[in-house]
């Protein structure tokens, strides 16, 4: 009867300690998903910008300097300019319109 | 020199351990901290002493990170399967000593809670051995009631 006691307490201690594992492996799983959405997010990105290949498709003397409030809420992607870091502009409009984008 | 401090206070415990003269992590490297019953058992029963000091959760902190990788997590591993030679029952004072510091342990360094995962696998699966074991003697109990 004393052993059966003894079982039982330890028994409630194993499963506290069980549970603070299983609490443990929890937050573990979800911070892992968190780091796989994060790094899938910046390749996506990555690969966006890769992508904006051709001309660009507006005039950057016609872009407010100042972002206004529609640019800021719109969520359509905006163009980024490829920079070129090995090799040469095809004329000074195309150096003009990376430099100030 | 384990066995000595056991008489002693939780608090003296603590600082005693923390001393660089102590040498803990000699001591949890030791064999004897592997193979011994006694060793593990003081070592367990020390542990248990410290996580009750109030207000010392850093200074418990630098004793519990020097458990994972040590003879005495293995040592523990091999002793919990092990039965009392009297009663031969699992020495359930000795398991409930370790839950009590994997409890803190994991409570305060739970990111290093790895190694001591199989010990409490092990001693989930011995308990589900005796749960069952019980069960049987119980229902045993009872036909052999019912038959008289």
């Amino acid at each position: 009867m004393i052993i059966f006691q003894e079982f039982k307490e330890t028994k409630a201690i194993l499963d506290e300690v069980l549970e603070r594992v299983n609490e443990i492996d929890y937050r573990k799983n979800q911070k892992q998903q968190l780091l796989k959405t994060k790094n899938s997010t910046t390749t996506t990105t990555i690969n966006n910008i890769q992508h904006d290949v051709g001309p660009p498709p507006d005039d950057y003397r016609q872009l407010p300097i100042v972002p206004g409030v529609t640019e800021i809420l719109s969520e359509q992607r905006t163009y980024l300019r490829r920079n070129i870091v090995d090799g040469v502009y095809n004329d000074p409009e195309h150096y003009l319109d990376v430099s100030i984008n | 020199m384990l066995t000595k401090l056991l008489d002693k206070t939780s608090d003296h415990i603590l600082a005693e351990m923390l001393l660089p003269h102590f040498q803990l992590k000699t001591f949890l490297n030791d064999q004897r901290m592997r193979n011994r019953y006694d060793w593990i058992l003081a070592m367990t029963k020390l542990l248990e002493k410290i996580i009750k000091c109030d207000g010392s959760r850093e200074r418990i902190v630098m004793i519990l990170e020097q458990l994972p990788n040590t003879s005495y997590l293995e040592g523990v591993y091999d002793e919990v399967r092990k039965t009392h030679p009297i009663t031969d029952q699992l020495r359930f004072d000795f398991i409930q000593l370790f839950l009590k510091v994997s409890n803190t342990f994991l409570a305060i360094i739970p990111h290093s809670a790895d190694d001591l995962t199989k010990i409490f696998e092990r001693i989930e699966l011995l308990f589900t051995k005796v749960k069952s074991e019980s069960d049987v003697r119980i229902i045993n109990m009872i036909i052999f009631c019912l038959i008289i």
